[in-house]
C-alpha cells in the first residue's frame, strides 16, 4: 500500500452499508443488504423493479427512514450528521426533480439556493453547468419545452452543482435514448476522473451496468454477488443461445441430459449459456425432428445473462410471442 | 443548521412559487374575480336575512369574511400541490437538501403571503364600496391580522398535504373541514346566541377573521367574549402551533423513493 495520507484513506470505505432491513407494512424489501465503496468509484445495484434498489437508495439519500442497519460515510454514521451528510450528497431520483414552468436556469439556480449559496456565487454556479452540460444555448427556456434527454441533464446538473462527494442516481438513464446516453455517461465518467467523485447508482439496463466498477447483483432486496462487471461475465460461459420452440420439454431434456447444460426456461423461449455457440447450434438442430424449433440465436453473453443465470429472474419485462406486456418470474 | 442553508431554502421556495403566480395570469384573475363575484351575490342575495347589529350592512359584514376566503383558497392552491410534488417532482430534491423542515415550511408560507398580499390588496380597491374608509383603516393591525391569518392557514394545509397521498383525499378533506371552518368562523354569520356560537368559538379561524374585521372597522364589537388584544393573542398562539405542527408533519417521510 502507499504510505501517502490520500492512499491510507482510500483503505477505509468511503460509503458504507451493512445490514440493511427494510419494510413497507408486511412486505419485505430489503433483506440483509450490505456493501462498501471505495473513493472514486462507481458501483451498480442492478436489478428488476421490486428488487429494492430504489430502497436502498433511498435510505442512502437520507430521503426514506432507516430501519434497520447502518448507512456509515467516510466512517461516520449518517444519522449522527444528517446536514453535514446532505452538503455532501447529490441526488437524481427516478423522476425529474424540476421545476418543468421554470427555465433551466431559474431550475438551476433554485438548486444553488438550497445548496446556500449567496446570489452571486448561485449565478455563477448555474451558468458553469449549463455550460458542462451543453445547454447554455437554451438557458432561459421553460423545461417544458426540453426533450426527455436534456431534461436529465439538467436534472444531473441540479445534483452536482454543490459539487458533491458522492452522487446517488436511480435509473438515471431510464428512458433515455442511445445518443443521450453515451453522452451523459462520458460526461459522468469524466466527472469521475477530474473529481474523484463516488457514484452509486441503481439500474436495470446491462449497458449501463457495464459503465459501473462493480455490481451488486439485487433480487427481492439480496445481494447475489458483488464483482466487476467482467467477472461476472467470465463467471458465466461466453456465448448464450436462445431458441423459440414449440415443444420446450424436449429441447429441455435434451440440453440437460445430452450436452450437459443448465437451460432456464422462460415461457416459449429457452436461453442456454454456453463456450462455443456456433458448434452447438448445428448438433441441437441436427438433434430434433424438423419444425421443433421455431428459431434458435447466438449472441455474446450480457450482464442480463449472468443476472437470469445468478437469480432466475429476468431484468427486465418482456413481450411474449402473443405480444402481451409480463413481467417474468 | 447554517443559515446559509435555512435562507436558501427559503428563498428557493418563495421564488418558485412567486414565478408560478407571475406567468398564471389567468389565475390572477381567478382570485380577483372570484371572490368579487361571490361578495356581490352572497352578499346581496343574503342581506334581507342576516341581521346585523349596528348601521351596518351584510356587505359590509361579509367583505373581511371573503378576504379570509381569499387567503384560505390561496393557501390550499399553494399546498394542494406539494402532495404530487413530494412524491414525482421538484420537492424530492428539497427533502434531500440540507435546510430543515421548518425552513421547507417557511418556504411555503412566504411564497403564500407574497400572492396574498398582491390579491388582497387588489381586493381592498373594493373596501369603499363595502363601507370601509382607506383612511379609517388600522393598516399595521390589519398587515398583522393578514400576515397571521396566512401563517395559521397555510400551517394547515401543509399538514393536510403531508398527510394525505393522494390529491383526491385533499380534496375531501377540504370540503369537509376546511371550507365548513371558514363558513363557521363568523365569516358568513356573526355569533347569534345558539349551539353554533360554540363551533364559532373554538374554531381558530374564528379569531382570524375576528382580526381582520377589527382592523378593518375599529368600532366593531366582537361577539368572541374577547376583547381585540386578546384576539390577536390567541390568533398568535394558533398560527405558531400550526407552524410547530406543520413542521413536525413534515418528518414524516414519503412511502417511497
Amino acid at each position: 500500500m502507499l504510505g501517502i495520507a490520500g492512499g491510507m484513506m482510500s483503505n477505509s470505505p468511503h460509503l458504507e452499508v451493512s445490514s440493511l432491513i427494510h419494510r413497507f407494512g408486511d412486505r419485505q424489501v430489503l433483506n440483509d443488504l450490505s456493501f462498501s465503496l471505495s473513493r472514486g468509484e462507481i458501483f451498480g445495484l442492478l436489478g428488476p423493479n421490486g428488487s429494492g434498489k430504489s430502497t436502498a437508495l433511498g435510505i442512502i439519500a437520507t430521503f426514506l427512514p432507516l430501519q434497520s442497519g447502518e448507512v456509515r460515510f467516510d466512517g461516520q454514521r449518517i444519522a449522527n450528521r444528517l446536514i453535514p451528510y446532505r452538503e455532501k450528497i447529490g441526488v437524481i431520483f427516478q423522476t425529474a426533480s424540476l421545476d418543468p414552468k421554470l427555465s433551466a436556469r431559474e431550475n438551476l439556480l433554485i438548486s444553488a439556493w438550497l445548496r446556500g449559496f449567496p446570489s452571486s456565487v448561485a449565478t455563477k454556479r448555474a451558468e458553469q453547468w449549463l455550460d458542462w452540460m451543453g445547454l447554455s444555448d437554451r438557458a432561459d427556456d421553460r423545461l417544458m419545452t426540453f426533450s426527455g434527454g436534456m431534461r436529465r441533464r439538467i436534472d444531473i446538473a441540479r445534483a452536482l452543482l454543490h459539487e458533491p462527494e458522492l452522487l446517488i442516481m436511480d435509473e438515471p438513464t431510464a428512458g433515455i435514448d442511445e445518443y443521450n446516453f453515451r453522452d451523459l455517461w462520458s460526461r459522468l465518467q469524466r466527472l469521475r476522473q477530474e473529481r474523484r467523485i463516488t457514484i452509486i447508482l441503481a439500474t436495470h439496463r446491462p449497458e449501463e451496468a457495464e459503465q459501473c466498477d462493480r455490481l451488486a447483483i439485487l433480487a427481492a432486496g439480496k445481494p447475489f454477488r458483488i464483482d466487476t462487471p467482467n467477472a461476472l461475465k467470465e463467471s458465466i460461459a461466453h456465448d448464450a443461445l436462445v431458441i423459440a420452440t414449440a415443444n420446450p420439454t424436449m429441447i429441455l431434456d435434451l440440453l440437460k441430459s445430452r450436452f450437459k447444460l443448465q437451460p432456464l426456461n422462460d415461457g416459449n423461449e429457452i436461453s442456454v449459456t454456453c463456450e462455443s455457440g456456433h458448434e452447438l447450434i448445428p448438433r441441437i438442430v441436427e438433434s430434433v425432428p424438423k419444425g421443433t424449433i421455431d428459431s434458435i440465436a447466438l449472441r455474446s453473453a450480457s450482464l442480463a445473462d449472468v443476472f437470469f443465470r445468478m437469480t432466475g429472474q429476468q431484468l427486465f419485462e418482456q413481450t411474449t410471442k402473443e405480444g402481451k406486456h409480463v413481467a417474468r418470474k | 443548521m447554517s443559515l446559509a442553508n435555512e435562507i436558501g431554502m427559503i428563498r428557493a421556495l418563495w421564488f418558485r412559487d412567486l414565478v408560478h403566480f407571475v406567468r398564471a395570469p389567468t389565475r390572477l384573475l381567478g382570485v380577483v374575480v372570484q371572490p368579487t363575484l361571490m361578495w356581490l351575490i352572497l352578499g346581496t342575495g343574503l342581506r334581507s336575512s342576516v341581521s346585523i347589529a349596528g348601521s351596518r350592512n351584510y356587505q359590509t359584514y361579509f367583505f373581511p369574511g371573503i378576504l379570509a376566503m381569499i387567503i384560505l383558497f390561496t393557501a390550499i392552491f399553494a399546498t394542494i400541490s406539494l402532495i404530487e410534488d413530494r412524491q414525482v417532482g421538484f420537492l424530492k430534491a428539497v427533502l434531500v437538501a440540507p435546510g430543515s423542515r421548518l425552513s421547507l415550511v417557511l418556504g411555503k408560507i412566504s411564497g403564500v403571503t407574497t400572492v396574498v398580499f398582491v390579491q388582497v390588496g387588489l381586493f381592498l380597491l373594493l373596501a369603499p364600496f363595502a363601507g370601509y374608509s382607506l383612511a379609517k383603516i388600522a393598516w399595521g393591525q390589519f398587515t398583522l391580522a393578514v400576515l397571521l391569518t396566512t401563517l395559521l392557514i397555510t400551517s394547515i394545509g401543509v399538514i393536510m398535504a403531508w398527510k394525505f397521498d393522494s390529491v383526491q383525499s385533499y380534496h375531501a378533506i377540504m370540503s369537509v373541514v376546511l371550507v365548513p371552518m371558514w363558513i363557521v368562523s363568523g365569516a358568513m354569520f356573526p355569533v347569534s346566541g345558539n349551539w353554533v356560537d360554540w363551533i364559532i368559538r373554538i374554531n381558530p379561524m374564528s379569531y382570524a377573521v375576528a382580526a381582520l374585521r377589527l382592523s378593518l372597522d375599529t368600532d366593531y364589537i366582537s361577539k368572541l367574549w374577547l376583547g381585540e388584544s386578546m384576539i390577536f393573542l390567541l390568533l398568535t398562539l394558533c398560527s405558531i402551533l400550526a407552524l410547530a405542527l406543520a413542521t413536525q408533519a413534515c418528518q414524516r417521510s414519503p412511502n417511497r423513493m
